[in-house]
Parts: C-alpha cells; sequence; structure tokens
C-alpha cells in the first residue's frame, strides 16, 4: 500500500490535515494529544526505527542540503539513540544557527550534541564541542561560561592520549583574551574569580613560548601574541606597555607575512591598544584606519572582525577629537551591530555615540537615546554589554546643564553606584573622569 | 557658570589628581582618560573656581597636549582657560584676545554651550574694560547659542548679565 491512500485515510478520519502541496506536500496532526499518542502507541524499538529511516530518507533527499535540515538529522537521529550521526549534525546545526546570529539556538544544538555523548569516552568530539560552546558563549560576551566551556574542555583534552598542544595553548588563550575582554564589564567580585582562571591560563601561555619563537607564521601564533599583547596591560597592575607593544610589534610582522587579513586586523588592533597605551594616539589611529582598511577589502570573511575595525577607528578617532569623522563610522558600526545582535557592540558604538554628541554639544541627541540605554539595560546584564556609568554620566550632565537638576542628580547617583560597584572604591576614579 | 564651592573643587582637584596617578586603560566605549584628558579637566574646573594656582599649573600643559595632538575641542578649551588667567592677573586685553580664539575654534565646530561659555566670558572681559555695547553683543550671541543647545541655567544668568550692564 503506498502513503497516498493511508494520508487520505487519516485525513478523512479527522486526525491530520493537508498543510500544503507545493513545493513538498506536507500534513499537520489536528491536534498535538493525536500526536503524542500515535506517538506513544509504538513501541520504542519501533519509534527508534522510524527516526532512523527519516533521518535516512531525509539524508537521501537533501544531499546537497544537509546544513539546512541538519537540525532535524540532530534530533531524529538523537531520538533513534544513534549519537554517532547525531552529534555532526547537532554541531552542522549550531554552525548555521551562528551565521543567522541566532545564539542561543547554537547553544541549544552544542549543549544537545554533548549530551548525546555523556561524560565518558570520545573525548577528541567533546572537548572540541566544550571549546565550540565557549565560543558562543564569548560571542555573547559571556565571559564567566565562555571561560567555563574553556576550562571543560582542557580538562576533557588532559585526558586524551597524544594530544596536539597547540590545541590546548588555543583554548588556555581564549581564557585569557575572554578574561582580559570582560574586565571592565563584569563587578569586581566576577572579574577576580575570572581573573584567577585567565592568570592560570596566562601563566600556561608563558610557559609555551616556544611556539613563539618558532619563526614559521601562523595564524594562531598571531593571535597568540595578540592576546599576550593584551594581557600584559588589562591583567596586570600597573600594565606593562613596553612588553604589550612588544608583542603586538611580533604579531604584526608575523601576521604581514601570512595572507590571512582577519589575523592581520586582530594584531592591529593589539598594536593600535599598545600605542595608545603609550600615550601615541595619533599613532594607534593610524594603526586602527589601516586595520580598518583591511577589514574592509572586499571579500574580508569575518564580519565580527570588520564590525570591531569599525568601532576601534571611530574610538581611535575620538581620543584626537575627530568627533565629526568618527560619527559616520560608528552610525555604520550601530546597523552592523544590530545586525548581528552584538549586545557589546551595540552598547560600545552608543556609548561612543553619545560621547561624540556631548563633545560636540549636540544634547538633543543624547536625549532623543535615552529610551535605547533602558531598553539595552533591561534586555542585558551589564556581562553582556558593559558598564552604563559612562552614558549615564554624560547624560546627567546634559541633563543638569539643561535645568532638570532633579533628573541630572538621579542618572549621577546612577552612574555613580555603577562605577563603585565596578572599578571598586578606590580605582574608580581613572575611567570616570566626567 | 555657577562657580563650584570652595570646598568642592578641592574635592574634584583631589579626585582629579588622584585619577591621574591611576593607569588607564583603552576602554572599548572610549571613556578611558589620558594625561591631555586630565590638564583639560583641571585647567575647566581651575578656570570655573577662578584658581589662578591651578590655571598656572594646567592651562599650559592642556594647550600643549591639545597642540601636539592637533585636538581642536581642547585647544579651544586651553585658549578659554588662559584667557580667565588673564582676567585674574588683571590683563583684559590678553583675556578677550585668547576668548576671541576659544570663540572661533567653537563656532567653527558648531559646539554651541562651549561658543556660548567663550562669548559670556568675552562679555566679562569687555565690561571689565568699560566698553558695554561689546559685552551687550557678546551677551546676546551666547545667550542665542544657550537657548540653542537648551542651557536654560546659562541662558538665565546670561539674561541678568544683560541686565546688569550699564
Amino acid at each position: 500500500m503506498t502513503l497516498e491512500p493511508q494520508l487520505q485515510t487519516l485525513e478523512s478520519l479527522g486526525l491530520i490535515r493537508l498543510l500544503q502541496e507545493q513545493p513538498e506536500l506536507a500534513y499537520l496532526f489536528r491536534h498535538a494529544l493525536i500526536q503524542e499518542a500515535a506517538y506513544g502507541s509504538l513501541t520504542r524499538r519501533h519509534r527508534q526505527s522510524l527516526h532512523v529511516a527519516i533521518g535516512e530518507v531525509l539524508e537521501e533527499l537533501y544531499p546537497d542540503r544537509q546544513d539546512e535540515v541538519a537540525d532535524l538529522l540532530a534530533f531524529h537521529f538523537a531520538a533513534a539513540g544513534d549519537s554517532q550521526r547525531a552529534v555532526p549534525y547537532a554541531r552542522l546545526a549550531a554552525q548555521r544557527a551562528l551565521s543567522t546570529y541566532a545564539y542561543d539556538e547554537a547553544i541549544l544544538h552544542l549543549q544537545r550534541a554533548l549530551d548525546l555523548l555523556g561524560t565518558d569516552g570520545h573525548e577528541s568530539t567533546r572537548w572540541s564541542l566544550h571549546e565550540a560552546l565557549g565560543d558562543v558563549h564569548a560571542l555573547l560576551h559571556q565571559g564567566t561560561q565562555a571561560i567555563a566551556c574553556y576550562q571543560r574542555a582542557l580538562s576533557v583534552w588532559e585526558q586524551l592520549p597524544g594530544g596536539d598542544r597547540s590545541d590546548a595553548i588555543r583554548l588556555h588563550r581564549k581564557v585569557v583574551q575572554t578574561g582580559a575582554e570582560i574586565k571592565w564589564a563584569v563587578d569586581r567580585d566576577a572579574f577576580s574569580e575570572v581573573s584567577r582562571a585567565a592568570r592560570a591560563s596566562s601563566d600556561s601561555l608563558d610557559q609555551s613560548l616556544e611556539l613563539i619563537h618558532d619563526p614559521t607564521p601562523h595564524p594562531e601564533t598571531v593571535r597568540l601574541l595578540s592576546v599576550l599583547s593584551l594581557a600584559s596591560w588589562r591583567m596586570r597592575h600597573p600594565p606593562d606597555w613596553q612588553t604589550a607593544a612588544g608583542h603586538a610589534r611580533a604579531a604584526v610582522r608575523m601576521a604581514e607575512e601570512l595572507t590571512s587579513p582577519v589575523e592581520h586586523s586582530v594584531a592591529l588592533e593589539a598594536s593600535g591598544s599598545a600605542l595608545f597605551g603609550l600615550g601615541q594616539l595619533r599613532e594607534s589611529l593610524e594603526t586602527a584606519e589601516q586595520r580598518l582598511e583591511i577589514a574592509r577589502r572586499p571579500g574580508f570573511p569575518d564580519e565580527r572582525e570588520a564590525l570591531d575595525a569599525l568601532r576601534g577607528a571611530a574610538c581611535a578617532m575620538v581620543y584626537v577629537g575627530e568627533y565629526e569623522q568618527a560619527i559616520p563610522l560608528l552610525l555604520e558600526a550601530e546597523q552592523g551591530a544590530q545586525r548581528t545582535q552584538s549586545a557589546d557592540q551595540i552598547f560600545n558604538v552608543m556609548a561612543l555615540l553619545t560621547h561624540c554628541w556631548f563633545r560636540l554639544d549636540r544634547w538633543d541627541e543624547i536625549r532623543s537615546r535615552r529610551g535605547l540605554w533602558e531598553d539595552l539595560e533591561q534586555r542585558f546584564p551589564q556581562e553582556r554589554t558593559g558598564p552604563i556609568c559612562w552614558p549615564l554620566g554624560l547624560q546627567a550632565i546634559v541633563q543638569t546643564l539643561s535645568g532638570d537638576d532633579e533628573a541630572g542628580a538621579e542618572l549621577r547617583d546612577r552612574s555613580f553606584a555603577i562605577m563603585v560597584r565596578t572599578f571598586g572604591e578606590d580605582n574608580w576614579l581613572r575611567n570616570a573622569h566626567y | 557658570m555657577p562657580r563650584l564651592a570652595e570646598g568642592e573643587f578641592a574635592l574634584v582637584r583631589s579626585h582629579l589628581e588622584q585619577a591621574i596617578r591611576t593607569p588607564t586603560d583603552p576602554v572599548r566605549w572610549g571613556s578611558g582618560m589620558t594625561d591631555l584628558d586630565f590638564h583639560i579637566l583641571c585647567a575647566e574646573a581651575a578656570a570655573q573656581a577662578r584658581d589662578a594656582d591651578g590655571l598656572a599649573e594646567h592651562a599650559p600643559l592642556a594647550e600643549e597636549g591639545a597642540r601636539r595632538l592637533g585636538h581642536r575641542l581642547y585647544s579651544g578649551v586651553a585658549h578659554r582657560a588662559h584667557a580667565v588667567a588673564l582676567l585674574l592677573g588683571d590683563q583684559p586685553g590678553g583675556a578677550i584676545d585668547r576668548y576671541s580664539q576659544a570663540v572661533e575654534v567653537f563656532a567653527t565646530l558648531g559646539t554651541r554651550w562651549q561658543l556660548g561659555r567663550s562669548l559670556a566670558g568675552r562679555a566679562e572681559a569687555h565690561a571689565s574694560t568699560g566698553n558695554p555695547a561689546s559685552a551687550r553683543a557678546d551677551y546676546a550671541r551666547a545667550l542665542e547659542a544657550f537657548e540653542a543647545v537648551g542651557a536654560a541655567p546659562a541662558a538665565a544668568q546670561v539674561r541678568q548679565n544683560l541686565l546688569s550692564l550699564p
């Protein structure tokens, strides 16, 4: 008996209904309870064999579009208990979700893959899934979760006989990078926890310096040097700007030998930060503009890095007082940040725009954004964005100078409370001079 | 501009001086403080408090930093700080020159609040030289700038100053 008469019978009994005939025939259960009852009436073995059959049919039907149906394939092979086939599809589904900026969905797919693998065996797959999960959390600026994932990846990697040491170095590099990047985004207690993990990884990286001295240019070495540069100032007190500049120069030199524009951009960011720290603000701007030129070339493959290069160039302009020039870059970056759903970049760009408008006495534009700040504050925790004290402080000044002392005082007090919470009783001043 | 009370200025200065001794980071949202920011802020605070010592210490450093970096906005602020110092030193002619340079910078940049403050300062200098007509013209322009940006308290102060002119 073919499928269609059976479907028609079910339809005539009112159990299912036709959803569409084109482009592909599709039916729906009339009620979820009918589907549940039908599913529950099958034996486990029968259910699993049906799930395998569906998965295999999907594989046959869409051999060139498996990424589009990867979530379905992962679901059916997982329901069939076939983790060997389900896990790669879950990973593929996560990659596809990431390509459309569906970060939460990517996390669900990767977590599902890890659940399927369990806690024993499959070390080579498990550590890489933990790393991938950490990468998504890092993109979301969820630093504490990201570091926890990287550390889990490291502990699984240690159980792997004959594991490639460069993988461990990369994981340590990501721990340090993530820890350094969220320094001012979390409160002091959270940061001291994060910084312990980052320091341990930083020590481990220091022991891996032979990789750096390998004269063969390698993209991972460029990233490692860039992160060591970042850690030299972000994770040290006082910052060691000379060491930061040395690592950054080495990263840029190596990146220039490679044909990898993304790593070149990463190295130039490290260099620009080190130049800032050394007080060479014009040179820092030149470096940021060079980075932006690379990131704007056709075919530049990393949209998030390109967005950061745009923000970075605008930020460097702000520091030398080129506010008018920075604004168009920031408005462009704002669109990109919205498109990629990057909460930290939305925050950064809006803060820089507020700074520019404040310096240019464009108070109406600052006032018009107040609702957007409140929305951002409600939607995301500080860890995902950054401390809102700076733009709140600028708004407080505008309100006070406009004659609304009450609103100004309220904003000022909120700004002050965030500063003290984030930077500490003694150290908030340098970054809160307004 | 309402002046900072003596105690408040001392507190601001103490905070700023503590800040400059604390290492800074180039934070992504652009609020990291540079040495130039520090000297500009100290010069501004000293100008508002009419603190000749503070101006003597910070205004030259602010001006040098702004020149070296090509920071136009800060060069205007430094001109204004020097103008206040000259006014305090009983040199209204020099103060008017410095205020005029500040006015030129801020008019070019279109920064209305800064422009209004510099015009109001120049008006005060004109008044002190017994030139009420020039003072009146500058106050009128300052009022226009303050009203355009929505600086109600500063606009009210300028209106009061206009009324007190002979």
